[in-house]
């Protein structure tokens, strides 16, 4: 009896470590990609991005069709384009289904553009839909909707 | 002993033609659309369903469809049960897609296992005062295999 409890309790803590080991490796790739955008380098995305044919990434209302679409005509001009590029994400929440995950997060997006010297400070949501390829998760889909950042709305 | 293994070869080498040639011959596939695939799938069913009754006003069928833990995405606002989407948002969303002309531009759904994921990109068409306005909106949407049913567990429009 006491040899069947221990079983169970070390599966169950085995099964938490397993789920802290894929959490920590999806928060992984997310920072990953925040300091992608902000340094403008598709390495990140290169490293953790499944790149498929029909791969498609969402970000209110545009997209980029493919992997190499996206950096080199959404990461990496930015580099260029902005003075600056802060982007947070929090409140991660992360589901799996086998060797599936989606993640889903809040953003802050701020910002200036070099040209107009305008500044922009954004919030909102983040979709990002992984596979586990090998062993290693890899982002299939992302898609990301911002406002105007609002205090009052914001703050509750 | 050569020519034997040439001769082999040769007549594997015709009738493998032979069979090509035959199976092209009698083949009248369809050229995929790579805008519009997976959609015969049950999952892809539900979400097109989804899309039919929002646009009809049908809130039960909405309701039926979507998981009581949805959580909804929608231009940089939330929404975290069907319950607060139902009786909240929904009716906004009735009314804006009775109001417009929408055409699906793209529509892809990939089934993995109890999960598929629904990407699609759509024009809608608005006339106001006489002046028409174009938008692009893009969705996300995650169905999830639920007790043997397929539900809408996520979906993130922009």
């Amino acid at each position: 009896m006491l040899n069947k409890i221990i079983l169970v309790q070390l599966l169950f803590i085995s099964s938490l470590a397993l789920a802290s080991d894929d959490d920590l490796a999806i928060k992984t790739i997310i920072n990953d990609i925040k300091t992608g955008w902000e340094t403008g380098s598709g390495e990140p995305f290169r490293k953790n991005f499944l790149d498929f044919d029909g791969a498609r990434y969402f970000e209110s209302g545009g997209q980029n069709e493919g992997l190499d679409d996206l950096i080199n005509h959404h990461v990496e001009p930015e580099k260029d384009a902005l003075t600056f590029l802060s982007l947070e994400f929090s409140d991660i929440e992360i589901n799996y289904e086998k060797d599936f995950a989606w993640a889903v997060a809040n953003t802050r997006v701020k910002g200036e553009v070099r040209k107009s010297e305008k500044k922009f400070d954004k919030a909102g949501y983040q979709t990002f839909l992984f596979r586990k390829i090998d062993d290693q998760w890899k982002v299939v889909h992302t898609h990301s909707s911002s406002r105007d950042y609002n205090p009052e709305k914001h703050s509750h | 002993m050569k020519t034997k293994i040439f001769k082999s070869l040769l007549m594997t080498f015709l009738i493998m033609q032979t069979v090509s040639a035959f199976s092209h011959s009698n083949k009248h596939e369809e050229p995929k659309d790579p805008m519009f695939s997976g959609l015969d799938s049950d999952a892809a069913k539900v979400v097109i369903q989804f899309r039919d009754a929002l646009k009809a006003g049908n809130a039960e069928i909405v309701n039926s469809v979507l998981s009581k833990e949805v959580l909804i995405y929608e231009s940089g606002n939330a929404e975290r049960s069907s319950l607060q989407y139902v009786s909240g948002h929904m009716l906004a969303d009735m009314k804006y897609l009775a109001s417009i002309e929408s055409e699906l531009i793209e529509h892809q759904v990939k089934v993995n296992g109890d999960v598929a994921i629904s990407t699609s990109q759509s024009k809608n068409i608005s006339t106001k005062d006489g002046k028409t306005t174009e938008r692009i909106s893009m969705e996300t949407i995650v169905v999830s295999k639920v007790k043997g049913q397929w539900l809408i567990t996520h979906i993130h429009w922009s």
